[in-house]
C-alpha cells in the first residue's frame, strides 16, 4: 500500500486550514496595521543596529551561534494524530512512504527557515565577514549540514522507545556542539577545520543510523510532537483570531512558581491557579518572553522616546491579547465555574493578575528605555505610560472570564 | 436539603431533555439517580449545578436558589463528574490547596482532611505529581478527594465507581457513609444497580426525561406492582419497556 499520498493529503489539508486562518487574520480589524507598524519599526531598528555596530564586533560568532540552533532543532512534521495509534498501527510496516515524505518535507522546511535567517543576516555578513560568492558557499555548506541533521533527527526519534532520555539528550548535545563548531569554522572561513567537523557529523550520522531500529515507530512521540507544533502555531494565531485550545506540555518550573509565591504569599484561589497556569504551560510564558525580548531589541535599535512609547503600547497590547488564555473559563475544567466565587471577585482577581503581569513588563521596558536614552526621565515617562495603558486596557477592553 | 421542583430543561428550548422533574434529597440521605444512557441524568445534574439554565422550575439548597445567592449556593454543593476533570498545570497537592482556597476552608481543618484523604485513597506518594501522568482511576481520586475536602451539604456524584480499584471503591463507600452520618445530602447517578440497591435510601428512575418510579425499593415495588422485584428487575422492566 502506498502511504505517501496520505501524508500529502494531510499536509495539503493543514496548509488549506493555515491559509484560512491567515486570511481571517488579514481581514481582522487593525491587525494588518499593527503588523505593518511592527515591521517598519523592525526595519528601522535593524538599519540603526547595522550602522551602530562597530566593524570589530565579532558578528560571525553571534551568527554562527544562532545558526547552530537552526541546525540542531529539527522537529519532524509528521501530521500523526493520536487516533493513528489505533488506525494506522496495523500498517506500521507499510508506513515507509509516509515517513519518507515527512522527512523530505521537514528537511525542506528547515532549510527554508535557515535560508530566511541567512537572508536576514546577509547585510551583517557583507559588512563584517565576506563577499557574496563566499556567502553562497556558506549557504550551501549550512544547507548540507541542515539536511544531515534532518536525517539524524529521524533516527533519534526512532531510538526514543529503546534509549533513555539521558542518552538521547547526550546525542543531541553532541550534535549541537558539532553544529556550533562547523558554523564557527564556516563563518570564520576555516575550511580545513570545517572538513574535520563535517567528518565528525558524518560519523555521528552513521552511528545513529546503525543504532536506530526500523520498528516500532514512536507513534505517541510523533502525536505529542505534532500536537505541540500545532499548539505553538495556534497560540500565535490566537493573537489575532480565536483559536481552539490544544493540549500543551506542562513544565514544572519550580523556581518560577516559588518566586511568584514568595512575592505574593497570600493568593486568592484564582490567582493561585492563574500563576501556575501562566508559569507551567510552556507556550504561554515563552511567547510572552519572546515578545518582551523583541520589544527590547527594537527599543535598543531606535533611540527615540516616541518610538519607545509606541513600542511599549504595541508590546503591552499584544501581551494583553494573550492573557485570556490564562483566565478564560473555557480552558478550565467544570469546577472552575462551580467555585463559590462571585462574578465581581472573579473580575477583580483577573484584573489583578493582568495588572501584575503588564506592570512587570512595563517596569522592565521602562528600565531598558532609560538605559538606552541615558535618561531617568525617559524611564519615568515610559513607566507612567505603561501603567496608563495597562489601566485603560483592563478597564475598557473586553474581559474574558 | 436539595429541592428540585417542576424542573424542565435541556440544551435547546425546542427540545427539552427532562420534563417536570420534582424530588428532594434530605440531609443524611443518599438518593440513587438511575436510568438508561440518554434518560436525562446528566441534564438533571447540570441543571442542579447551574451549568444549564432550567427552562422551567427551581433548584433550591436549604431554601435558596442559585440566582438568589450564587456564592452561598455554590459553597454548599460539590460535584464529582463522570469523566475525570483536572487542572493539568496543578499537582495533586495543589488541587487540594486550590479547593481549600476556593471554598475558603479553615487551613488547619483542610490540612487534616487532606492528610486523611490522601491516606484513605493511598495517594500520598503522588501528592507532588501532575495528574496528566495518572491512570484514569487516580484522576478520579483527585475529584473525589477535592469534593470530600469541602464536606458540602449537598454532594452530586456521577458514576463514581468507574475506573476505581476495589480498595478505592471501599474508601469512597466509607466516605459516603460517614458523609451521610454527618448530614450530607447525596445524589448519586450510577449504572451499578447492585451497589445502588445496597447503599441508597431512595431512588429516582428516569426514563426519557420523566421520573417513572421513585421512592424506596419497597415503594417502587408497589408502584410497579412487583412485590419481589430487585432494583435491576424494576429498571429493566421500566426502562426497557419501549426500546
Amino acid at each position: 500500500m502506498h502511504t505517501a499520498p496520505l501524508f500529502e493529503e494531510r499536509k495539503d489539508k493543514s496548509y488549506l486550514k493555515a491559509m484560512r486562518i491567515v486570511t481571517m487574520v488579514a481581514q481582522g480589524g487593525g491587525t494588518p496595521l499593527v503588523i505593518g507598524a511592527f515591521f517598519i519599526l523592525l526595519y528601522m531598528g535593524y538599519s540603526s543596529l547595522l550602522e551602530w555596530l562597530p566593524t570589530s564586533f565579532p558578528t560571525w560568532i553571534i551568527i554562527a551561534w544562532i545558526s547552530s540552533f537552526f541546525l540542531t532543532s529539527n522537529r519532524l512534521r509528521t501530521w500523526i494524530k493520536t487516533a493513528d495509534l489505533t488506525y494506522l498501527l496495523p500498517l506500521e510496516s507499510e508506513m515507509k512512504g509516509y515517513f519518507r515524505a515527512s522527512i523530505r518535507y521537514s528537511i525542506i522546511v528547515h532549510n527554508l527557515h535557515l535560508l530566511l535567517f541567512l537572508f536576514l543576516v546577509y547585510p551583517f555578513v557583507q559588512l563584517h565577514i565576506s563577499n557574496f560568492q563566499t556567502f553562497l558557499l556558506m549557504i550551501m555548506l549550512l544547507c548540507l549540514l541542515q539536511t544531515l541533521n534532518g536525517y539524524m533527527a529521524w533516527w533519534e526519534a526512532l531510538l526514543k522507545p529503546i534509549r533513555s532520555t539521558k542518552w538521547l539528550r547526550t546525542v543531541v548535545m553532541i550534535r549541537w556542539m558539532i553544529n556550533v563548531f562547523c558554523s564557527l569554522t564556516i563563518f570564520k572561513l576555516y575550511w580545513i577545520w570545517f572538513g574535520i567537523g563535517f567528518m565528525g557529523m558524518f560519523a555521528l550520522l552513521l552511528f545513529l543510523k546503525k543504532q536506530a531500529p526500523s520498528y516500532p515507530l514512536p507513534w505517541s512521540f510523533f502525536a505529542k510532537q505534532e500536537q505541540s507544533i500545532l499548539a505553538k502555531y495556534y497560540r500565535i494565531a490566537n493573537w489575532f483570531v480565536d483559536m481552539p485550545q490544544l493540549p500543551v506540555e506542562i513544565k514544572e518550573r519550580k523556581i518560577g512558581v516559588r518566586m511568584l509565591d514568595f512575592f505574593f504569599p497570600s493568593q486568592h484561589a484564582l490567582t493561585f491557579l492563574f500563576i501556575r497556569n501562566f508559569v507551567r504551560k510552556s507556550e504561554m510564558i515563552s511567547i510572552i518572553g519572546r515578545l518582551l525580548i523583541w520589544t527590547s531589541i527594537l527599543m535598543i535599535g531606535i533611540d527615540s522616546i516616541w518610538a519607545h512609547l509606541v513600542l511599549i503600547f504595541i508590546g503591552l497590547w499584544m501581551t494583553y491579547e494573550q492573557l485570556p488564555q490564562v483566565t478564560d473559563q473555557r480552558f478550565y475544567p467544570v469546577w472552575y465555574r462551580l467555585y463559590p466565587i462571585d462574578s465581581r471577585d472573579r473580575k477583580k482577581y483577573i484584573r489583578w493578575f493582568y495588572a501584575i503581569l503588564l506592570w512587570g513588563q512595563t517596569m522592565l521596558l521602562g528600565i531598558i528605555s532609560g538605559w538606552i536614552l541615558h535618561s531617568f526621565l525617559a524611564s519615568f515617562l515610559t513607566i507612567a505610560w505603561g501603567i496608563l495603558i495597562t489601566v485603560l486596557l483592563i478597564l475598557f477592553r473586553k474581559l474574558h472570564q | 436539603m436539595l429541592q428540585v421542583e417542576n424542573l424542565s430543561g435541556g440544551y435547546a428550548r425546542s427540545h427539552p431533555v427532562i420534563h417536570n422533574i420534582s424530588f428532594e434529597v434530605q440531609p443524611s440521605e443518599m438518593v440513587g439517580l438511575i436510568g438508561l444512557n440518554g434518560a436525562g441524568k446528566s441534564t438533571t445534574i447540570k441543571n442542579i449545578l447551574g451549568l444549564l439554565h432550567p427552562h422551567q422550575g427551581t433548584v433550591q439548597i436549604n431554601g435558596k436558589t442559585l440566582e438568589q445567592d450564587p456564592t452561598d449556593f455554590r459553597s454548599k454543593i460539590s460535584y464529582i463528574p463522570e469523566i475525570p476533570q483536572f487542572y493539568e498545570e496543578l499537582t495533586l497537592d495543589e488541587h487540594l490547596q486550590l479547593t481549600t482556597k476556593a471554598y475558603r476552608l479553615d487551613p488547619q481543618v483542610a490540612k487534616q482532611r487532606t492528610e486523611d484523604l490522601l491516606e484513605a485513597f493511598r495517594m500520598k506518594k503522588a501528592r507532588k505529581w501532575f495528574p496528566g501522568t495518572f491512570s484514569k482511576g487516580m484522576q478520579q481520586k483527585i475529584m473525589i478527594m477535592s469534593a470530600f475536602l469541602v464536606q458540602p451539604s449537598v454532594l452530586i456524584i456521577d458514576e463514581p465507581f468507574v475506573g476505581l480499584d476495589p480498595l478505592a471503591i471501599q474508601a469512597l463507600l466509607d466516605l459516603l457513609q460517614s458523609g451521610k452520618n454527618q448530614g450530607m445530602a447525596i445524589l448519586m447517578s450510577t449504572h451499578i444497580l447492585e451497589m445502588a440497591e445496597k447503599y441508597c435510601d431512595r431512588f429516582l428512575l428516569l426514563h426519557e426525561g420523566h421520573i417513572q418510579l421513585h421512592g424506596s425499593l419497597t415503594e417502587m415495588r408497589k408502584q410497579a406492582n412487583r412485590p419481589h422485584a430487585t432494583l435491576e428487575d424494576l429498571f429493566i422492566e421500566t426502562a426497557g419497556s419501549d426500546t
